[in-house]
């Protein structure tokens, strides 16, 4: 069930990415597009992984790692597209609840 | 092998050749290499035979994108055709294992 | 003639996804709802609503078959488990259409009768790699479409130059550059999905496409080679001598301690009544990755365990590994709905791809595009209208009738001629638009039927906690959604798009 964690998680590391390319900037309204985000995407991107791994099956979890890469991935595009505004916020909350959820899982 | 200018005037028996190179060509190449890594590979019998289909399926789309992909048409055939031809005889030079 | 490496390879994928697409649309829709076989044939069977544990529906199962099909070479049966309430069970009938039966019996009873004769989910798995054609030119079909398939999304990534910069890059109302982000964002996205499950697929078939591996080492000497490919399984002809079937509850009692913890979920019983009989159980799919990881075999007639094999070669293990992660049964919920949702990917990626091909050529006159054009509405709205048309038939059909079973698939098949025909008459434009408007209905609609006629409704589902009946209908109405937001834009041109949205693009 940790992907409760993993899906946010992942999702607001691609936000990052995807808000440190030039294009989605602009898309988000911002002058220059701030490329330090990418290694902070980056890391939320191999947070989510580690997170997931975190289960005793570490091949399901592989699996279903991939699968929520790609719903993440999904997710950042439909917000691009529907709330370009909103995604930092979305991003933020995204890390928050990953974060929260995780926290929670473990204890 | 120099029939280039022959086939040059003649787009639709180019690209005949290419689609027959791609599928069949393909095919027959994915059939070498299976009967080469079947033979060759330092494995148990059934382990070699399991490896050398899982690898050879992959042979397929490899020599349909050099069929399409090959800058000229000699250079898709006489890759596969000779592919086909060196996995063919060191398949046959190995032999069948006891 | 000299041309990029790049353009050849735009021609191979134009032309690689266009000649079978229509046909890998089909089997990729299929396949993404077989990801919930096992929930769909519980729908389609709504009699029945309890299990039993798996070896006493397995024994059930045994005492039907026996005194009702005993002259068959085998029986393959699938144990009811959390997914499936009941029994599956394939064998050999020449009185079938097919030359097979592939039946759900009750997991009490072990009789076929206590529900509507159904294939269910089964039918969707058959044609997800069969086609409804006879053996083997079915199977060779599905494997030649996932080759091209294959070389489709090779030849993919190499024409897209931008492929990381324009990895989450959907621009709205651009016609053609539209249905080309979307067409790129379902394939890359997903792609690992799409590699994984095309390469996988042909996995899945590998004896039928790649037998020669086989040939080289072992001639014509096929005994041997299965043998020593699944040393876990013991063949024998028949003796001729009838001899009753042992009980096979102490046997498949052995095998499960046997197997130290994991569950039975495959039995199959060969030369059964028969003195040389063969009982083989196999630990279930959903406990790892690789399929048929485990077996233990029994003497039929003694019930004495003949061999107990875990596979550990490391080649046959990734094979085994490759097949298992392509039939999804190990897939807990979270990565069920993803192979699902993936699935829906692809498929949609194929689709965006087909009304690329022809948006790509808007100046493209004769018989080709016109017919092309035609044909990807007739697919694309067809080919779920036609699941539709089954799940409408099951719940219609009266459950007496004769041939039922087969009358179902007749209504997805005639279902599917019926929108291409309406396709062929009608413009693109517009068959779009009407045939996924009456998609979107028949999806909205049948939940509501379904409660009419069997008293299972969504409310009364989410009540009593059957998420089985519950989660279909949610399903069929989120697809309802899906489908209703692509009549709306389908069909429409570019210049009808929404300017609001256009104003916010930034210019490429």
């Amino acid at each position: 069930m940790n992907a409760v964690a993993v899906l946010p998680l992942a999702f607001g590391g691609l936000s990052l990415i995807g808000l440190s390319m030039q294009r989605h900037a602009r898309d988000v309204g911002l002058a220059t597009n701030p490329r330090w985000l990418r290694g902070l995407g980056w890391v939320g991107v191999l947070l989510s992984l580690t997170v997931a791994l975190a289960t005793p099956n570490w091949r399901f979890a592989l699996v279903e790692w991939i699968g929520l890469l790609a719903a993440a991935a999904a997710l950042v595009v439909l917000a691009l597209y529907c709330r370009p505004r909103a995604l930092p916020w979305l991003a933020a909350g995204g890390g928050l609840l990953g974060a929260a959820a995780f926290v929670l899982l473990i204890a | 092998m120099n029939i280039g200018p022959f086939l040059r005037a003649i787009p639709l028996v180019r690209a005949t050749v290419r689609l027959l190179l791609a599928s069949a060509g393909g095919y027959a190449l994915a059939v070498a290499l299976a009967f080469l890594l079947a033979r060759a590979l330092p494995m148990s019998r059934a382990e070699a035979t399991i490896t050398a289909s899982l690898v050879a399926i992959l042979a397929m789309p490899a020599a349909a994108i050099w069929a399409y992909g090959a800058p000229r048409l000699w250079h898709a055939a006489a890759g596969i055709l000779g592919l086909v031809a060196l996995c063919g005889a060191i398949a046959a030079l190995v032999g069948q294992p006891g | 003639m000299k041309q990029g490496f790049r353009q050849s390879m735009a021609g191979l994928h134009s032309w690689s996804g266009l000649i079978l697409g229509w046909l890998l649309f089909a089997i990729a829709l299929s396949g993404t709802a077989t990801v919930f076989r096992s929930e769909i044939s519980g729908w389609m069977r709504p009699e029945i609503a309890k299990s039993a544990p798996p070896a006493e529906a397995i024994e059930a199962a045994v005492g039907w078959l026996g005194t009702h099909h005993p002259k068959a070479a085998g029986w393959y049966l699938t144990a009811p488990d959390g997914r499936t309430l009941t029994t599956q069970a394939v064998f050999d009938d020449a009185a079938a259409p097919l030359g097979y039966r592939d039946i759900a019996l009750d997991p009490v009873s072990g009789s076929p009768d206590a529900a509507r004769a159904t294939l269910g989910g089964e039918f969707l798995y058959r044609f997800h790699f069969e086609l409804q054609l006879p053996y083997p030119w079915g199977r060779f079909l599905a494997v030649a479409a996932a080759m091209m398939m294959l070389i489709a999304i090779i030849s993919g990534i190499v024409i897209h130059k931008r492929i990381f910069k324009d990895f989450f890059t959907f621009r709205a109302g651009k016609g053609k550059r539209s249905w080309l982000d979307a067409h790129n964002v379902l394939g890359v996205l997903a792609l690992p999905f799409h590699l994984m499950i095309t390469v996988t697929g042909i996995v899945t078939l590998l004896t039928l496409v790649m037998p020669w591996g086989t040939t080289a080492n072992y001639g014509d000497d096929l005994e041997t080679a299965f043998a020593e490919a699944a040393p876990g399984l013991v063949s024998r002809e028949a003796a001729g001598r009838p001899v009753p079937l042992a009980p096979i509850g102490p046997m498949l009692a052995d095998a499960q301690r046997r197997f130290e913890g994991d569950r039975v979920g495959r039995v199959s019983i060969a030369n059964p009544g028969d003195a040389h009989a063969i009982v083989t159980a196999s630990n279930h799919d959903g406990d790892q990755l690789a399929y048929s990881a485990r077996t233990a075999t029994f003497d039929g007639a003694t019930g004495r365990l003949l061999n107990l094999y875990t596979e550990a070669r490391p080649a046959r293990q990734a094979h085994d590994v490759l097949y298992g992660l392509h039939m999804g049964r190990f897939a807990p919920e979270v990565s069920r709905w993803l192979y699902f949702l993936c699935g829906l990917a692809l498929a949609a990626t194929i689709a965006t791809g087909l009304v690329l091909w022809i948006e790509s050529r808007p100046q493209a006159r004769g018989v080709g595009p016109w017919f092309a054009a035609r044909l990807n509405v007739g697919t694309v709205a067809g080919f779920p209208m036609a699941i539709l048309a089954f799940f409408y038939a099951n719940r219609i059909l009266p459950a007496p009738m004769p041939g039922r079973a087969e009358a179902e698939v007749s209504a997805f098949f005639w279902t599917w001629g019926a929108v291409l025909l309406f396709a062929m008459l009608r413009s693109p434009a517009r068959a779009w638009r009407e045939t996924f408007a009456v998609l979107a209905l028949g999806a909205a609609m049948l939940p509501i039927l379904s409660f009419a006629l069997t008293g299972r409704g969504l409310w009364t589902a989410l009540l009593g906690r059957d998420w089985l009946f519950a989660g279909f209908d949610l399903t069929l109405f989120a697809l309802a959604a899906l489908a209703a937001g692509i009549a709306r834009k389908a069909g429409s041109r570019p210049a009808a798009a929404s300017p609001r949205r256009r104003g916010r693009v930034v210019p490429a």
